[in-house]
C-alpha cells in the first residue's frame, strides 16, 4: 500500500513566472489530487478603475503587461458604446494592427515558456530572438516596448505614419519565414512529441462545463473565438479560427503556433486598407450609462462591464479576464499525471497571474 | 427582513436562479460571468452573463446582502471561481463557499468594494 | 535536423545580445525616456499639473518653479500634448537610478532642461498616506 504525501507547488518555483499556488496529492510519482489558492496578486484593481474615468484609462493599461493594448481597447470601446460615437475607419485598424502585434509577442513567450519548462533551452532563446524584432517594431511606432498608450476614447492619440506603415511592412515579411521554420522544428521535434503528446488531456465536454476560453478551448474542439464578433476592424479582414481535436499540451501548443502566422496574415490584410483620414473623435461631457465590451486578447475572451453614473467616478466596472476561468480547469487536467509533467502543463495552459487576481 | 416591507424585490427571481441557469445551459449558452452591483440604497444587484451564438444575454435580480443564494457550481462547473470573488469581495452568502480563498481569512479587510458612504479619505461619497 | 544546422550556425558567429550597460542601448529616437521642461516659455497655466494622471506635477507659481516626481511619471506623453506653449519635451533617455526618491525642480533662473535634483526621505519600504 503505497503511502500518500502532500506537497505544495508553491508560489515561489523556477518553472512559473507569476505566483500561483497548487497543493499536489501524490501517490509514489503520479498526482492524485490538486487544490488551487489564489489572490497573490491581488491589487484591488476594480476598486482604483472606478474613481476616475479620466485616469483609468492609463490604469487599465497596466492590469497586465503582456495583454495591456487589449485592456486598454476594451475600457475605451465600453465607454465608446456608452457615449454612442463612432470611431473613425483609420484609428479601428490602426487598433487591430496593434492588437496583433501584442498577439505574436504573447504568443512567441509562451511557445518559448513551453519548450523552456521541457528544458529545450536553445529553443526558447529561437523564440525570443524572433520576438525582439517585433518588439523593437512596436518600440518605433508607438515609443514603449509594453505599455504603448495609443488609446483614448474616440480612437488613437499617435497616427501611424509613411515610414512606419513601411516599417510594419518590411518587419513582416522577414519575420514569415523565420515563423515557418520555428513551426517546422515545433511540429516535428521528437524530445517535444515525447514530453507534450497525451499528456493533461482536456476533453471536449469538460472544456464546455468549465468555461474556458482562448486557445486551451479551441485545442479541444470547440471553435469559440470573438473576434468573429467584428469589434475594431476584424469585420474587414477575412481569417478563421485554428481548431484541433486532441486536446493536449501538443495541441495546445500547435494552436498558438498556428495562430502567430494567421496574425501575420491579419496585418499583411490590413495594411493596404488605410486611408487618410481623422484618427479620433472629440468627446464632451461626464458618460452615463452602462455597456459590455468584449475582446479577444492573446488568453481569450476579455469582458468588461462598465456603469457610469454621470460624474468624475463610476458606478462599477467589472473585468473578467481569461486566466481566471482557464486557471481553474487545471484541475482536470492534473489528476493523473506524473509528478514531472505538472510544469509542462500549467505553462501549456499560459496563466497570468496578474490578470486573474487584478 | 419580512417580505411586506420590500414588495419590489423578486424573490421567485432569486430562488429560481438555479431554474434559470439550467435552461440557459440546456440551450447552449457559455456562462461568462457573475457581475455584483451595489445600489444606492444599500441593495444588491446580481447580473448573470451569458453567451448565446455570439450574443451577450443576461438576467438579473436584486436581493438584500442578508439572503443567501443558491450556488450554480454543479450545473456549470467555472462558476466556483466566479461565486468566490463575490463572496470575499462584497460579503454576500452563497450556499457552499466559504470565504477566505480569494482574500486572507483573517488578516484582509472584509468585504473591500462595498461602499463606505463617507466622504472622508479613502470613502466613495460624492458629498 | 534544421535545429542542429541552426545551433552550429550560432556557435561561430557574433551574439545577438547588447552588452548593456557596457554599449549603449539601442533606443530608437521616438522613444518614450522621460520628460524635460524649458521654462522660458512656461506660462505657468497648470494644465499639465491637472491633466497628468499620478499627479507627478507640481506647479509653483509664487515660486516660478515646476517638480516632477520621478517615480510617479508613467511617460504617458499626456502633459506634452496639452500644453499650449510647448514648453514640455519628451527626451529617449531614462532617467537615471538612484538611491532614494528623487524630485527633479525646474526652474526659471536655471537653463533650458537643466534640473535641481532634490531627495525625499526614504520610508523604509512602507508607503506613508500622502
Amino acid at each position: 500500500m503505497s503511502k500518500v504525501t502532500t506537497i505544495p507547488f508553491g508560489p515561489q518555483h523556477a518553472a512559473f513566472l507569476e505566483p500561483l499556488n497548487v497543493k499536489l496529492t501524490l501517490e509514489e510519482e503520479k498526482v492524485v489530487g490538486a487544490v488551487l489558492n489564489q489572490g497573490y496578486n491581488h491589487r484591488g484593481m476594480e476598486y482604483a478603475l472606478s474613481l476616475d474615468y479620466k485616469k483609468s484609462q492609463y490604469l487599465a493599461e497596466r492590469v497586465c503587461g503582456i495583454c495591456s493594448f487589449h485592456h486598454s481597447s476594451a475600457y475605451c470601446q465600453g465607454l465608446e458604446t456608452i457615449y454612442g460615437i463612432e470611431v473613425p475607419e483609420r484609428a479601428r485598424l490602426i487598433r487591430t494592427i496593434m492588437m496583433e502585434c501584442q498577439r505574436l509577442t504573447s504568443h512567441l513567450l509562451a511557445l518559448g515558456h513551453i519548450a523552456e519548462a521541457v528544458g529545450y533551452e536553445n529553443l526558447f532563446m529561437q523564440c525570443f530572438r524572433e520576438r525582439e524584432h517585433v518588439m523593437t517594431l512596436v518600440n518605433r511606432i508607438s515609443g514603449n516596448r509594453v505599455h504603448y498608450s495609443m488609446n483614448v476614447v474616440g480612437g488613437v492619440k499617435r497616427d501611424l505614419s509613411e515610414e512606419g506603415t513601411k516599417d510594419v511592412l518590411v518587419t513582416m515579411r522577414d519575420l514569415r519565414p523565420k515563423l515557418e521554420e520555428l513551426q517546422r522544428v515545433f511540429a516535428r521535434d521528437s524530445t517535444l512529441s515525447k514530453r507534450t503528446r497525451g499528456v493533461g488531456k482536456l476533453p471536449k465536454q469538460a472544456a464546455m462545463e468549465w468555461g474556458n476560453v482562448g486557445p486551451v478551448s479551441r485545442a479541444s474542439g470547440i471553435p469559440q473565438d470573438t473576434r468573429l464578433d467584428g469589434f475594431a476592424a476584424y469585420s474587414m479582414v477575412q481569417f478563421a479560427p485554428v481548431v484541433r481535436e486532441e486536446g493536449d499540451c501538443y495541441a495546445r501548443m500547435m494552436v498558438r503556433m498556428d495562430e502567430c502566422l494567421q496574425a501575420v496574415d491579419i496585418i499583411e490584410q490590413c495594411l493596404p486598407l488605410l486611408q487618410d483620414g481623422p484618427v479620433a473623435v472629440q468627446v464632451k461631457g461626464h458618460p452615463k450609462g452602462e455597456a459590455f465590451s468584449r475582446v479577444e486578447a492573446p488568453r481569450g475572451e476579455l469582458l468588461y462591464y462598465i456603469r457610469a453614473k454621470g460624474t468624475l467616478g463610476l458606478d462599477r466596472i467589472k473585468l473578467r479576464t481569461p486566466a481566471l476561468m482557464n486557471v481553474a480547469s487545471l484541475l482536470v487536467m492534473l489528476p493523473g499525471c506524473q509528478l514531472a509533467d505538472v510544469p509542462t502543463i500549467t505553462v501549456s495552459v499560459d496563466p497570468c497571474i496578474c490578470c486573474t487576481d487584478r | 427582513m419580512s417580505e411586506a416591507i420590500v414588495p419590489e424585490f423578486d424573490r421567485e427571481a432569486y430562488r429560481g436562479v438555479r431554474d434559470r441557469t439550467r435552461e440557459m445551459i440546456d440551450r447552449g449558452a457559455r456562462m461568462i460571468a457573475i457581475v455584483t452591483r451595489e445600489n444606492d440604497d444599500g441593495t444588491m444587484e446580481m447580473i448573470y452573463v451569458f453567451d448565446r451564438e455570439q450574443k451577450i444575454v443576461d438576467f438579473r435580480f436584486q436581493i438584500l446582502p442578508e439572503w443567501e443564494i443558491d450556488s450554480v457550481a454543479d450545473i456549470f462547473r467555472g462558476a466556483l471561481t466566479l461565486e468566490r470573488e463575490a463572496v470575499d469581495l462584497f460579503g454576500l452568502k452563497i450556499k457552499g463557499v466559504s470565504p477566505g480563498i480569494f482574500l486572507e481569512d483573517g488578516k484582509s479587510p472584509v468585504a473591500p468594494l462595498r461602499r463606505k458612504r463617507t466622504t472622508a479619505p479613502g470613502g466613495d461619497a460624492d458629498e | 535536423m534544421s535545429m542542429l544546422s541552426t545551433s552550429l550556425k550560432n556557435l561561430f558567429s557574433r551574439p545577438f545580445t547588447t552588452k548593456y550597460p557596457d554599449e549603449p542601448a539601442n533606443l530608437p529616437p521616438g522613444n518614450r525616456g522621460r520628460v524635460l521642461y524649458d521654462m522660458s516659455k512656461c506660462i505657468f497655466c497648470k494644465k499639465c499639473e491637472r491633466s497628468c494622471p499620478t499627479s507627478a506635477i507640481i506647479t509653483n507659481k509664487d515660486a516660478k518653479s515646476q517638480t516632477v516626481i520621478r517615480h510617479r511619471c508613467i511617460v504617458c506623453n499626456t502633459c506634452v500634448e496639452v500644453c499650449p506653449t510647448q514648453t514640455i519635451t519628451m527626451v529617449p533617455e531614462y532617467s537615471k537610478p538612484d538611491t532614494a526618491p528623487t524630485v527633479n525642480v525646474f526652474s526659471v533662473d536655471l537653463p533650458r532642461h537643466e534640473y535641481r535634483v532634490e531627495h525625499l526621505p526614504r520610508y523604509d519600504g512602507r508607503r506613508k498616506p500622502e
